[in-house]
């Protein structure tokens, strides 16, 4: 299977799919495709795991992308601006990401729900107790806000993170908070209380940017909601009409 | 943690809250108000408490490392790496 990552900040990939190769993806995502290729909504893995999908932030049916004749491409990309970022999934090589990290992968890649193993890591770790974790064989796209970077820890290296900036980890890695030292620091440090620590053996992705922090500094510039204003299919023929 | 014990540790705190609104439904106060209602709104205020409490401890147990060591900007790769 090949693919292209294409954009700067508001990436798009696109997968070139040969005859027989599949792909799955989050409703939604595809941007676009050649004439011959074949869609199909799935409850990919059955009803609980359709479910269990929901609660990770996806959507209960994907989307299979089947080529017909010959080659054929498809285009997917994410709701926000940011990045996306294949992973190699194998045997031994899972992946824990953060919860609507997934964007699209290969028919042999499972697409499943991860907990988080620490009571504190779930309340103050910044991804919450949902996760999603992608198994089995073959390539899987994520997209999360920002730039990401990543890196590969070796066995006992850590690093600190902020909270909620931690796209996704080998599931090697060991993911626990720390607290921020010195009272002045927690409260005027701008970091909150607790830091994420990963744990090596192996690969994490940071992202330069969360969707939250993008929406706070989005919000003071947003117009207000004007109460009075004109809602519904008329509302937007006025509006449309009057050119406002 | 799996989503058994967690929610094992909501439901146990939910049944806190409700006991704590029954008792206080039979000592007459707060009458008007729906006993569900009521458990909920306790539920809400132990939840905080809780993840307060959860704080503090975590607070003192998480204490702070800082790590010798040399650390090098060679193991990080960005965009342009990637590609």
């Amino acid at each position: 299977m090949k693919y292209k990552i294409t954009g700067d900040n508001l990436q798009i990939v696109t997968i070139e799919l040969e005859p027989g190769e599949k792909v799955y993806a989050e409703a939604g995502s595809m941007v676009y495709m050649s004439p011959n290729i074949k869609m199909e909504a799935k409850a990919r893995g059955g009803l609980l795991k359709a479910i269990g999908r929901k609660f990770a932030g996806e959507t209960f049916f994907l989307t299979e992308f089947t080529p017909s004749g010959g080659k054929g491409f498809v285009g997917f990309a994410g709701n926000a601006p940011g990045t996306i970022m294949p992973l190699e999934i194998d045997s031994g090589k899972e992946f824990i990401v953060q919860k609507d990290a997934f964007l699209c992968a290969e028919d042999g890649v499972d697409l499943s729900i991860a907990f988080q193993k620490r009571l504190g890591a779930i309340f103050f770790g910044g991804e919450g107790f949902i996760l999603e974790r992608l198994s089995g064989k073959g390539m899987a796209f994520i997209h999360a806000c920002g730039d990401f970077i990543e890196m590969e820890l070796k066995e006992g290296e850590s690093i600190k993170v902020d909270t909620g900036s931690v796209v996704g980890w080998e599931a090697s890695v060991d993911y626990d908070i720390q607290r921020v030292k010195g009272i002045k620091t927690i409260f005027f440090g701008g970091e909150g209380l607790f830091l994420t620590t990963l744990r090596g053996p192996g690969k994490i992705i940071l992202q330069s940017m969360t969707l939250h922090n993008l929406a706070m500094a989005l919000a003071p510039f947003l117009p207000q909601q004007q109460t009075s204003g004109r809602s519904g299919i008329l509302g937007t023929f006025l509006d449309e009409t009057l050119g406002r | 943690m799996n989503i058994a014990k967690f929610a094992a540790l909501i439901l146990f705190l939910y049944l806190f809250s409700a006991i704590i609104s029954y008792m206080i439904r039979i000592t007459g106060i707060f009458a008007w108000i729906n006993i569900f209602f009521l458990s909920l709104v306790i539920f809400a205020i132990l939840f905080i408490i809780f993840i307060f409490i959860l704080a503090i401890v975590y607070a003192i147990i998480k204490k702070p490392e800082i790590e010798e060591g040399n650390y090098s900007i060679d193991k990080i790769r960005g965009k342009e790496e990637m590609k």
